[in-house]
């Protein structure tokens, strides 16, 4: 079949063709697959939160207290302080502990993303334009081995 | 044609959907090869080693590991294996790994008179903790009789086993075997240590081998400023410790050393209110009874083998008095360097060396000051001087021993 | 491939720019489904498929190429070419694969739901990768979801487009 003929197939095809339960159901069940994956990771609570930029460890903090920080990168250093307000900050996110949990609560990147990933008390929550990643987990005192 | 369209559509989405899951799931997947775990933060020359790296060398270390293993592991068919199959008078031709482990035993046990020994195998399996018990150890059970003992034990001499000029290695009696579980792990960590620095020259970094640790050169990127920093796993972690169980004790500035513990929360069985230990002392054929829990050895990797003696020297220590275990430890600290933490079941602690060792509330205080009030310091720091060979188990320790009891009804 | 005639390089042209202001529009939308602010509807790839309608795959690659390398440029930041370019081109794979395999078998709507997932995945797995976040997977089903309805709507509406648009707009000869 040639490109003018699969275009006036379309012109009189319907919407919905039989053939599409197929690919429905491939869909389906990848769905059905990552709903699978996702229920089986495990979700441990962590008690810490970890700040990672540039994938190095650069803050932690427990989560049992509520407090407000913010995280800003200073001549391509990550630093992380108790919040008091974000003017005169670039490149920050503001990262809220409340009720065991964390979320960034404000930030100057161009997508926002981390605020929409929402409050977490397990996983990560990323910022990708600041190279920011909130990790929890743990259980107290870390050491190398 | 219905059935093959299906097919070719169903395909194409699944494989193509999958194909791109798992090409980054994979990535993701830290690779732990039998019992080794390399950090994420480890250097060669000045470089952190990225994802790739980490991945590609953990291949190549469990590729190495799965062969020490087959050759010194007696439920493989190795050489050791084939030691224990031997009759008496027979030269058995060893790999290299035995062949060095043979060596590096025979040494040790010179050493500690006999103290260290890895033909216990007939034992180990008398009292039931060879691997053929491993779904059974906890249970509890008689000891056996003393006669059964006394047999077991004339089966258990290292000094039957030699070293035949020609290399290879020969039984005086046929039925002895041999076991080197209390220093293969720690051996294996050496390995895997010439492995890397043949690869990338001097590294920096930590992996373990099980409960062996390598601390490769000056920890890098130091924020903290507290070098490498180790956690001495609390063996009373059901009953005590707080909010961060899991530590008993903490090092600090710690820097090219190689760590290794023993400890009796580890294949163990509870009988009759008195917990058996799976580490058994080669003079009296029973499980180590001298009211050590838990030892930790630090050896300098200056010290050839560091990793191997740091194993075996952390179970030495269970089988002699307490006081002349610690002299020992102050010993090989005088003569190698070489550090010892000893934990008793009056939870009191014994150090020996100039290793900087942290109770929690203190390294708390260091690293997550938050956190001091809600851990809890589990052992009393103790004088060597005020050690005596009779160590009366504490209240908290029946209380753990009641626990296990119960447990395993 | 033959030679590329005046009218053909207008056309592709003005679907470039209407390709990319779609785009540029929709993200300026906030994220729709909040849990994984990486994914989008995607209505640019209502161009993308008409263009492998009516061009062919190859030209479509480029024009794929193209849109990203403009909407990159437009809105400068290096993160987002990153997820742009790995969605764009999962799309294109499975949807050129599937209409020149499978087409007519299957309609419009299946083989932009086909790429509507697999671009969101891609997305999704770019956020992972770069990120070593792993715990990201568990958006996967919401992702899935979501973008099974992203691409019946960008199906239709390209559909729709073959059905009504005139023949003097579209006819490339």
């Amino acid at each position: 079949m040639n490109r003018d003929e699969k275009i006036d197939q379309i012109k009189r095809q319907k919407y919905f063709v039989w053939g599409d339960v197929a690919v429905f159901a491939a869909a389906l069940l990848l769905i059905v697959f990552f709903v699978l994956v996702a229920f089986l990771t495990p979700k441990e609570k962590g008690d810490t939160f970890y700040v990672f930029y540039r994938g190095e460890q650069i803050f932690s903090a427990l989560l049992d207290t509520d407090a407000e920080y913010i995280f800003y990168i200073e001549n391509g250093e990550g630093i992380v302080e108790k919040y008091n307000d974000s003017n005169g900050y670039k490149s920050y996110n503001r990262i809220s502990v409340e009720g065991g949990t964390v979320r960034v609560s404000g930030a100057d990147c161009p997508d926002h993303t981390c605020e929409h990933l929402g409050a977490h008390s397990w996983g990560e929550i990323i910022c990708v334009p600041h190279d920011l990643r909130i990790e929890i987990r743990g259980k107290g005192l870390e050491t190398d081995v | 044609m219905i059935v093959k369209f299906f097919g070719r559509a169903l395909c194409f989405l699944l494989s193509a959907a999958i194909l791109c899951f798992c090409a980054c799931s994979a990535d993701e997947t830290e690779y732990y090869f039998v019992e080794f775990s390399i950090s994420s933060n480890f250097y060669a020359g000045g470089q952190k080693l990225d994802n790739n790296e980490i991945r590609s060398v953990s291949a190549e270390v469990g590729k190495m590991l799965n062969s020490i293993e087959d050759d010194v592991s007696t439920e493989k068919s190795g050489s050791v294996a084939r030691i224990n199959a031997a009759d008496a008078g027979e030269k058995i031709q060893t790999g290299e790994y035995t062949s060095d482990l043979f060596s590096l035993s025979k040494e040790l046990y010179r050493q500690t008179n006999g103290a260290f020994s890895p033909a216990l195998y007939n034992l180990s399996e008398l009292w039931g903790f060879s691997p053929e018990y491993a779904d059974r150890y906890t249970q509890p059970r008689q000891e056996p009789p003393q006669n059964e003992i006394d047999a077991c034990l004339e089966k258990s001499q290292f000094d039957d086993i030699y070293r035949a000029e020609s290399g290879e290695i020969v039984k005086k009696n046929a039925e002895t075997r041999i076991d080197f579980g209390g220093i293969a792990k720690g051996y294996m960590s050496d390995c895997v240590l010439a492995l890397l620095r043949q690869r990338y020259g001097e590294v920096q970094g930590t992996f373990s081998v099980m409960s062996n640790s390598v601390l490769a050169g000056e920890k890098q990127n130091d924020s903290a400023g507290l070098g490498y920093t180790a956690t001495l796993e609390n063996p009373r972690k059901e009953i005590t410790g707080g909010l961060s169980s899991g530590g008993a004790l903490y090092f600090t500035g710690l820097s090219d050393v190689a760590v290794s513990t023993s400890a009796d929360d580890y294949r163990y069985y509870v009988y009759d209110g008195k917990i058996y230990k799976h580490i058994l002392d080669p003079a009296t054929g029973r499980p180590s009874d001298n009211g050590v829990i838990s030892i930790t050895v630090l050896v300098p990797l200056s010290v050839a083998h560091a990793g191997a003696l740091a194993d075996a020297y952390s179970t030495t220590g269970f089988c002699m008095p307490l006081t002349q275990a610690l002299s020992f430890y102050e010993l090989l600290w005088k003569e190698y360097g070489i550090g010892a933490v000893v934990i008793t079941s009056d939870f009191c602690y014994y150090t020996v060396g100039e290793y900087t060792v942290l109770q929690p509330k203190e390294y708390a205080q260091l690293t997550n000051p938050s956190l001091t009030d809600k851990v809890e310091n589990v052992f009393t720091y103790t004088e060597i001087s005020a050690a005596k060979d009779e160590v009366v188990p504490c209240e908290k320790e029946r209380e753990y021993i009641e626990l296990l009891a119960a447990r395993n009804g | 491939m033959k030679k590329i005639t005046a009218r053909e390089i207008s056309i592709l042209g003005i679907m470039l720019a209407a390709a990319s202001i779609v785009f540029l529009i929709e993200s300026l939308i906030p994220p729709l489904l909040p849990v994984a602010p990486y994914v989008k509807i995607g209505l640019a790839n209502v161009f993308v498929l008409l263009v492998i309608i009516y061009y062919g795959a190859g030209k479509a690659f480029v024009f794929v190429l193209a849109k990203n390398l403009l909407t990159g440029l437009i809105s400068w930041s290096g993160f987002a070419i990153v997820f742009n370019l790995a969605g764009s081109m999962c799309a294109y794979l499975i949807m050129a694969g599937l209409y020149a395999a499978v087409f007519p078998k299957v309609s419009l709507v299946s083989v932009s739901v086909a790429g509507a997932i697999l671009s969101n995945i891609a997305r999704t797995s770019v956020a992972v990768l770069i990120m070593e976040a792993p715990s990201l997977y568990v958006q996967l089903p919401f992702v899935g979801g979501f973008s099974l309805a992203a691409g019946i709507i960008v199906g239709i509406l390209t559909t729709l487009c073959v059905k009504h648009l005139p023949e003097r707009l579209t006819n490339v000869k």
